[in-house]
């Protein structure tokens, strides 16, 4: 408000020497005002000066008590209102994208690598599609973020998978009404949303992100992979019927008396009246062939009949098991989700138990069901022996199946949490998968960090213990297949469960569900998760070979070479000047978000900042010796964008080693710094640098050797030659050279004079070819001055870009062109031949034209 | 951070501005003028980035190419002759957030605007400017000015002109706290697009020199320069202008140029054995801009600006 007086106050409002540069502006009912949300506000070093001797000393101790978990010593200053550096940035949901909404196509007959990917890929492929050359759909491209985001708010209110079609449908529309467009743009723009809604894939589902996301891409993966596998089954089981059905039909056909002469009539049909049939019938032999045993006409019934009810094998897709209390929210039950599936909840902590028992029940009327499709295939080829085949399928069981067999076999999947199967359920999870049934078990992760002491300093280490890691348990097992996986990457994790659904051998999918009940914002809890390495994503597939290596992909992981992510954050330090600081993201970034983990972190003022706190990351690579006198700190920033110091105890520095510990045993097992190949790699190494000196001194001695012997004889000649020269100047070498010489000069440039007539009758050639008959325009290089279309508007027209082309050769005379071409200051428009031979002065014309064409 | 992205693009405006959103008026200039290429590139330009046309505003003075603010359907100011420049800094400095545009001729800028031009480049206020230099006086028909070549030929001087011209390029070079200095040409839509657009994302006083025929009166010097390709030489430098591989094959001579050194760009302002440089001559970031300098006043409402206006106006009042 301006309400001073006088002259100085009024007109020193125009000036303002400290006034910042000022990029953004945003128009509010309060007037004009700086866009802040636009602005990046970089995190500030404000250093101030250090402290006395005495006081650094006292609160040096202070803070080692602290770190050794003497108890905490708050100073002043609250924890609230502080995220770690590279947090920060993320802190502002509107400008942070992820993967989803996310697209799993519903059409079980495509490629399963393109099943799953994000919306926003699916309507860029879809757009790619018909964009070409002359299409660009530029605005539509530039928009496409805006269907997105009403499909997410769309669906993330409804919580759960939609068919993808009418949601986007009505995403375009609302773009349609919203964005005003005009002139030729609006007419490419109305022709590219259709396009896009007639080239969106047909069947497909949105799923968003929640705690239900794992339950809705796994219903998805068994109504696609399993209906895929079944309808194929079933196709042959048909076949293999009718074709047992034709054997015994022929059987029947074997029998003889009136049923012959009946059966004779009826093949031939309309012209029975000609033919005596009873006569005819009793000129043929007695019986055609030998009837099959009864034995084996029995079997064929039997198969007939399970295999005529094979589709009850399908009609559920799956057997559930999961436990009563785990869908936490309980806004729906899982019995909706997995509705095509047989749901079973159970109560009690017996969740692998059970699982083998319903694996064993329904595995039994399978066996029969694949036991009686391979006896109808021998059947058919007349193959079955039965001294052999009765032996074998009276012993036939699931693990004779093949792993097309298995995989058709409507799975067992028993969904449970991490921490009941690590507690309670350990050995009869190790059973399981030493058994090698291939029962399917998701545990799910929903909490923050196990097994570091909460609430409280830990005053040693003892609170500290090694994680179980129930996926590397799993991988003991050898032929099983592990995913651990989260939800915040959808693609990975639908291919892992695709793999380990086909693959015959148990499985686990430990899966790291970050939901809303536990954290306000879960989808950066997960990131944060896998980015730490306290939750590293990975896959383990025992059947893939006999090499280990070849069985880890730890691929989608950030930065896999590192210990711990680096990011580039720019700073401005405390003399105003930009730096770029490389900031790793460690496990004491990650509990920091985590307020229950708030004892373990101590803020230190900068006054109290000195040499001995040093950054986490080179504190863990430090030497024992050094330890003592340091203690590490992460940086921070508070709400003033402010760098903060904040101290770490042991028990979060121990649980860094802990992590790390882990993430080297993955890099190791994937290839990735691997202990024998960096050892065999530097062996190797010294090998062929010794190998190499030697070779190089050798090599250098031979040459010096060579030198000598040279140049001795060099010498020799030149001495012998001089004399010559000397004594005989016939004898002169140097006449010939010459000759020589100009020889070779005079055979070049023949030689190049040759090229360039080449060359001349070539351009030549390509210009005579260059000459077309339709008049045309360089487009890219008009000046859009309007010379042409002055002269005709309906023969010359602007594109989109306001750049002539020509547009309708027939709208007007050759004259015209010829003119046009002429009065071009670009020298663009060449005018082709007339298209009428009637037209006067053409001759003319056309001379004129042929310095344009 | 891991399935995290920071996606600036995820707020967009409404509004999408095509073409037609910046066009007004048939331009009436005579056909085959190079105005209309850079009326075209300017619109290309704005829909390109988006520029708000209610945020956008065209100044000129007075001149054939000065009727260009009657053909943008943005904010304009068609000021007085050689004026164009202590316009365009008023609005630049008072509204910060508009984005502001130069038009003026080479008798606007180098006759009877030469002054406000040296103080404008001093005070290096963020805006874009094109001088149209034709080398002629067009509109008031065919008068001799001051960038015509020796022994033109016009109304004022029928003999043929007798000093040697103004080169626009080294006066701006010869003015403390130069920021921003390039050379393109009409007939060459890539060039000239890509110019602006480099003019335009400069912070400060972009000076864009733009080498025009005048079909009507000039209409030869445009015929020397296409028939004589060999004239003009691409100035190329990763950091400055680039073109794309197809646009810069329309040229047949290039030179490397470090677009921070002043003395080699100076060099290169002088057209020396009549050849042209096209593309950044010089370019200094770190000027000083006197836009910084202002309070902007920004946040106030237009009753509490008027009453300034009006306190200020009152102490004048007789």
């Amino acid at each position: 408000m301006i309400t001073k007086k006088n002259n100085e106050d009024t007109l020193a409002k125009f000036f303002n020497i400290d006034s910042p540069e000022i990029k953004n502006f945003t128009v509010t009912n309060e007037g004009i005002v700086p866009d802040e949300k636009h602005t990046p506000i970089w995190p500030k070093l404000v250093e101030s000066e250090p402290v006395e001797t005495e006081e650094m000393s006292r609160k040096w101790k202070e803070i080692q008590a602290f770190y050794r978990g003497d108890g905490a010593v708050l100073d002043g200053k609250e924890k609230k209102g502080l995220t770690p550096v590279i947090l920060s940035s993320f802190q502002e949901h509107d400008y942070v994208s992820k993967d989803f909404p996310f697209w799993i196509n519903g059409n079980p007959s495509d490629e399963v690598a393109s099943k799953c990917i994000s919306l926003d890929d699916v309507l860029r492929d879809t757009v790619d599609r018909f964009c070409s050359e002359e299409r660009k759909a530029k605005i539509l491209k530039q928009n496409l973020v805006r269907i997105v985001g009403h499909c997410s708010k769309k669906i993330q209110a409804l919580d759960e998978s939609v068919a993808a079609l009418p949601i986007v449908m009505e995403a375009i529309d609302e773009l349609k009404s919203k964005i005003e467009v005009n002139g030729d743009d609006a007419k490419q723009f109305e022709e590219d949303i259709a396009l896009l809604k007639s080239n969106f894939p047909e069947n497909g589902y949105l799923i968003p992100f929640s705690e239900k996301t794992i339950y809705e891409i796994f219903n998805r993966i068994l109504n696609n992979e399993v209906a895929l596998k079944s309808t194929d089954l079933l196709n042959t089981t048909k076949k293999l019927v009718g074709k047992l059905n034709d054997l015994l039909a022929v059987e029947r056909e074997k029998e003889t008396g009136e049923k012959l002469s009946k059966n004779l009539k009826s093949s031939i049909g309309f012209a029975d009246s000609l033919i005596n049939i009873d006569k005819m019938s009793s000129v043929n032999p007695e019986s055609g062939s030998e009837l099959m045993t009864q034995v084996r006409a029995e079997r064929i019934k039997n198969a007939i009949t399970i295999l005529e009810k094979g589709d009850l094998f399908f009609e559920k897709k799956a057997t559930i098991l999961a436990h009563k209390e785990l869908y936490s929210s309980k806004k729906t039950n899982l019995n909706d989700v997995f509705s095509t599936s047989e749901y079973i909840e159970f109560t009690d902590k017996n969740g692998c138990e059970e699982a083998v028992t319903q694996f064993n029940t329904s595995i039994l009327a399978y066996e029969k069901f694949i036991s009686s499709i391979r006896i109808a295939q021998l059947e058919v080829e007349g193959k079955y022996i039965e001294s052999i085949h009765d032996a074998y399928f009276s012993g036939f069981e699931w693990r004779m199946f093949t792993d097309e067999e298995m995989a058709c076999f409507p799975p067992v999947i028993l969904i449970t949490e991490l921490s009941t199967l690590k507690s309670d359920e350990l050995t009869s999870f190790s059973k399981l998968m030493s058994q090698n049934i291939p029962i399917k078990i998701i545990s799910l992760k929903r909490d923050s960090l196990e097994n570091y002491k909460k609430n409280g300093v830990s005053s040693d280490a003892t609170h500290f213990v090694f994680r179980q890691e129930l996926a590397a348990i799993a991988i003991a097992h050898r032929n099983t297949y592990v995913l651990q996986s989260s939800t915040i990457s959808p693609e990975y994790l639908f291919q892992g469960l695709s793999e380990g659904l086909r693959n015959f051998s148990p499985a686990l999918f430990n899966i790291l569900c970050p939901s809303n009940v536990n954290y306000s914002s879960p989808y950066m809890w997960g990131s944060a998760a896998v980015e730490s390495r306290d939750f590293p994503q990975f896959k383990y597939n025992g059947n893939l070979s006999s090499q280990w290596g070849s069985r880890f992909d730890v691929s989608n992981n950030p930065q896999t070479e590192t210990n711990w992510p680096l990011h580039s954050t720019k700073i401005i330090t405390s003399e105003d000047e930009e730096e770029v600081w490389e900031l790793p993201f460690t496990i004491a970034d990650y509990t920091f978000i985590n307020t229950s983990y708030s004892a373990h972190y101590l803020y230190i003022d900068s006054k109290y900042w000195n040499d001995k706190l040093i950054p986490l990351a080179d504190y863990l690579s430090l030497d024992q010796k050094d330890v003592p006198s340091k203690v590490p700190f992460i940086w921070v920033v508070d709400e003033q964008s402010e760098l903060q110091k904040m101290a770490v105890s042991i028990s979060i520095v121990l649980a860094c080693k802990e992590r790390l510990d882990f993430w080297d045993y993955l890099q190791e097992n994937a290839g990735i710094h691997n202990y024998h190949v960096d050892e065999a790699i530097e062996r190797e190494r010294n090998h062929f640098k010794s190998v190499s000196e030697e070779e190089i001194a050798k090599v250098r001695n031979e040459l010096n050797e060579e030198i000598e012997r040279v140049r001795e004889k060099t010498t020799e000649e030149a001495m012998e030659k001089l004399t010559s020269f000397l004594l005989d100047m016939d004898n002169l070498p140097l006449t010939s050279a010459k000759v020589s010489n100009s020889e070779v000069v005079v055979e070049e440039k023949e030689e190049a004079d040759l090229i360039e007539s080449t060359l001349e009758e070539e351009i030549k050639e390509e210009k005579e070819e260059a000459v077309i008959e339709e008049p045309w325009i360089e487009t890219p290089s008009c000046t859009t001055c309007n010379e042409c279309t002055d002269i005709n508007d309906r023969m010359f027209s602007y594109n989109a870009d306001k750049m002539a082309y020509v547009a309708d050769p027939k709208a007007g005379t050759f004259k015209e062109l010829v003119d046009a071409a002429v009065l071009c200051p670009v020298h663009i428009i060449h005018p082709g031949k007339p298209l009428n031979a009637n037209e006067p002065n053409l001759e003319e014309l056309i001379k004129i034209a042929e310095e344009y064409n | 951070m891991f399935g995290l992205k920071l996606d600036m693009a995820c707020e967009i405006p409404d509004k999408y501005y095509s073409l037609e959103d910046y066009e007004k008026a048939e331009p009436r200039w005579c056909p085959g003028c190079g105005d209309h290429s850079v009326l075209t590139n300017i619109q290309k330009l704005c829909r390109e980035k988006q520029l708000d046309p209610a945020k956008t505003v065209f100044v000129s003075g007075i001149g054939c190419s000065s009727r260009f603010p009657h053909y943008m359907k943005t904010y304009g100011f068609h000021g007085l002759h050689g004026r164009a420049f202590p316009v365009a800094s008023g609005i630049k400095f008072r509204r910060p957030d508009l984005d502001v545009f130069v038009i003026t001729g080479d008798g606007d800028c180098c006759s009877i605007g030469a002054g406000a031009w040296v103080h404008a480049i001093r005070y290096n206020i963020n805006m874009t400017v094109m001088l149209f230099n034709n080398e002629i006086y067009g509109l008031t028909k065919n008068q001799t000015s001051p960038t015509s070549r020796v022994g033109t030929k016009s109304n004022t001087s029928p003999r043929g002109s007798i000093l040697p011209p103004i080169n626009p390029l080294q006066t701006t070079l010869g003015v403390a706290n130069v920021s921003f200095v390039a050379q393109t040409v009409d007939w060459n839509p890539a060039h000239l697009y890509a110019t602006l657009n480099a003019a335009h994302e400069h912070k400060g006083f972009s000076f864009v020199h733009i080498v025009q025929r005048c079909p009507v009166f000039q209409p030869d010097l445009v015929d020397e320069f296409t028939s004589g390709k060999d004239a003009f030489h691409l100035i190329k430098n990763e950091n400055g202008i680039v073109l794309d591989e197809k646009a810069e094959k329309t040229f047949k001579n290039s030179v490397e140029h470090d677009h921070t050194d002043i003395n080699a760009a100076r060099h290169l302002a002088e057209h020396e054995n009549g050849k042209f440089y096209l593309g950044l001559l010089y370019q200094n970031k770190e000027a000083q801009c006197y836009d910084d300098y202002g309070a902007h006043n920004l946040g106030f409402t237009a009753e509490q600006k008027m009453s300034v206006l009006n306190e200020e106006l009152d102490k004048r009042a007789i």
